[in-house]
């Protein structure tokens, strides 16, 4: 082949060498190679660790293929940045490769280093790792972010469960002495253990309020306990509704007595019983109930209707008393627990906020609904519907 | 007056992609840092000498560093990249304790194709953790079963990086 035959192709193909001898001193270069060396073109008698420093370190290698031992040796893609302390701008690569070059007959053979510009192939398959590197780093930093996550969730569970459990735990505890209190307070006022003073009967039936309104308070509490572990368990059988409300509405008299309030409460005639656990419907609607009374203004009506709901199979109760409203921003905190009215804040309005959260609760579980209707100075109607037993008789209790 | 010897030695920069290889050796030949990610392919070599002292005479050990894409796979190309490696660094990332997972596979790699070269371990990035110490505890595990010395290192902050490079330095001089 001629020569400048062998150079123009070198120089299309991007290709150069440098040949050493064994004593590692260039003995011959050309083709490109004085691109990818970044200097000029290396003269006879330098190092060729110099030139290719790249191979520094790898002397037992060129050792071996000078022997024979070792056929080739070949380093893809080497980083040759364009400045010394390697920016990507800039970055080109070449793939060496190493061969034993004879030499004269009788004498050691020396090396063929053989540098191709790769440059291309370089730029492309790095683009595609960092791609993927990049990704999967993504990857990895979000994997570690839910870890965290659900380890957080799993604490917030955990100590959900701790509270509900201490809840009850503590409601327990007090409802057992509160209940002897409350047996012997009923023993003392009917003269059990003698007569009592004017005085003494009145202080007597002080404590035996504060009593009553302490065990209500915890039933309440492990109500909320129940509710919130999934272990409050109905025993659904028909329940005359009207009477329920009548008895609703006597154990609040006291109460609207005390601020010139008066429950007007009107049933429609012929209504079907409710298919509720008595106990805890009468519950419900007494929260509905004391909740309207609390919020109403001294000296006003709350109406109190029991009917046929428009949807077939249910009952609706209509609670509507005549107080401010809810406002706007209140709405969606009504049915929140520990949740309390402007007005209860202002006027220390008695309560724990945990009544129309318990009661939409207990009448979601017998399949019902709880929800209100309020106009800013027009009042609140809060609507309960219940299932009505089927069709046919009367209800009775 | 006796003239320093100077000794070549090829030290391979082995680890996950991405835990800080090039960041070490820029950090350790040029002094610098760049905080944005470019993954290496194929190797990068850079120099640098380091002064061992020894009883007699100064020890030059020129620290030959090859920067290499992080990559489990071992094959034809893998093993000619390590040809000839006097020692090795193997480095992981503190924030990312994955990455240590994956030392042993590193280490198995360089075994294969010189089982006598010494290692030391590079737990990088220290300055992104708060409390290294739990990762910490099980490099060390690790360290000891691969018979390695570990440098807690920050290539960003330029934390312990010279001693990594001189803790290997010196051991490559013992060996003349
Ligand atoms: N905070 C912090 N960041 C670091 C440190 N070392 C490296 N980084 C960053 O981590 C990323 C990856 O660093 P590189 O040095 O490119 O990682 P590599 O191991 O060479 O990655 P590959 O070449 O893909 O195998 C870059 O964004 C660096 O800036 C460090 O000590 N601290
Ligand atoms: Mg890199």
């Amino acid at each position: 082949m001629r020569l400048d035959v062998a150079e123009a192709v070198m120089a299309e193909r991007g290709v150069g060498y440098v040949v050493g001898d064994a004593a590692l001193r260039v003995t011959d270069s050309g083709g490109r190679f004085s691109a990818f060396a970044g200097r000029q073109l290396p003269v006879a008698g330098d190092r060729l660790l110099d030139v290719v420093p790249e191979l520094t370190g790898c002397e037992a290698v060129l050792a071996e293929i000078m022997r024979g031992d070792l056929p080739r040796y070949q380093l893809s893609l080497v980083n040759r940045p364009s400045v010394p302390d390697g920016d990507a701008a800039g970055l080109a690569y070449v793939d060496l490769t190493l061969l034993a070059w004879p030499t004269t007959a009788g004498e050691p053979n020396g090396i063929l280093v053989v540098v191709e510009d790769a440059t291309q192939r370089g730029r492309r398959e790095q683009r595609v790792q960092q791609q993927r590197n990049e990704l999967q780093l993504l990857k990895d930093h979000l994997a570690r972010q839910n870890l965290a996550l659900a380890a957080a969730n799993a604490e917030g569970r955990r100590m959900a469960e701790m509270k509900t459990l201490f809840v009850s735990v503590a409601a327990h505890e007090l409802r057992s002495p509160l209940a002897s209190i409350l047996a012997y307070l009923e023993l003392l006022a009917d003269g059990a253990y003698g007569p009592l003073s004017d005085a003494q009967a009145g202080a007597l039936r002080v404590v035996q309020g504060s009593a009553e309104r302490l065990i209500r308070l915890t039933d309440t509490f492990l109500d909320l306990a129940r509710l919130e572990s999934g272990r409050l368990d109905l025993e659904l059988q028909p329940v005359d509704m009207s009477a329920v409300l009548r008895s609703v509405a006597d154990e609040i008299r006291p109460r609207l007595a005390e601020r010139g309030q008066s429950l007007v409460l009107t049933c429609a005639p012929d209504l079907p019983a409710a298919l509720c656990d008595p106990e805890r419907i009468v519950q419900a609607m007494a929260n509905v109930v004391d909740n309207a009374q609390k919020y109403s203004p001294n000296g006003t009506r709350i109406d109190v209707d029991l009917r046929r709901a428009a949807e077939p199979g249910l009952l609706e109760l209509t609670v509507a008393d005549r107080g401010i409203g809810i406002p706007a921003d209140d709405r969606e905190h009504v049915f929140r627990r520990f949740f309390r009215g402007g007005e209860a804040r202002r006027r220390e309005v008695g309560g724990t906020g945990l009544g129309l959260h318990i009661a939409r609760a207990v009448v979601e579980l017998h399949g019902g609904r709880l929800w209100f209707e309020s106009r800013p100075g027009g009042g609140t109607v809060f609507h309960v519907t219940v299932p009505a037993e089927e069709d046919g008789a009367p209800g009775t209790v | 007056m006796t003239t320093p010897l100077v000794l070549g030695r090829k030290v391979c920069l082995l680890g996950d992609f991405a835990v800080g290889k090039t960041s070490l050796a820029r950090r350790f030949v040029y002094d610098r840092f760049d905080d944005t990610y470019i993954s290496t392919i194929g190797v990068k070599v850079s120099r640098k000498v380091v002064m061992v002292p020894r009883a007699d005479r100064v020890v030059e050990v020129a620290l030959i560093v090859w920067d290499l894409a992080g990559s489990e796979e071992f094959g034809a190309v893998r093993a000619s990249y390590l040809r000839g490696a006097a020692g090795a660094l193997l480095v992981f990332d503190l924030s990312r304790p994955e990455t240590l997972e994956r030392l042993p596979a590193y280490a198995a790699q360089i075994r294969q194709t010189s089982p006598a070269a010494p290692l030391a371990i590079a737990a990088n990035k220290v300055d992104l953790v708060a409390d290294p110490a739990t990762v910490l505890a099980e490099a060390n595990a690790m360290a000891a079963r691969l018979g390695a010395p570990i440098v807690p290192t920050s290539a960003k902050r330029g934390d312990a990086v010279e001693d990594l490079f001189r803790n290997l330095a010196e051991r490559l001089a013992g060996e003349g």
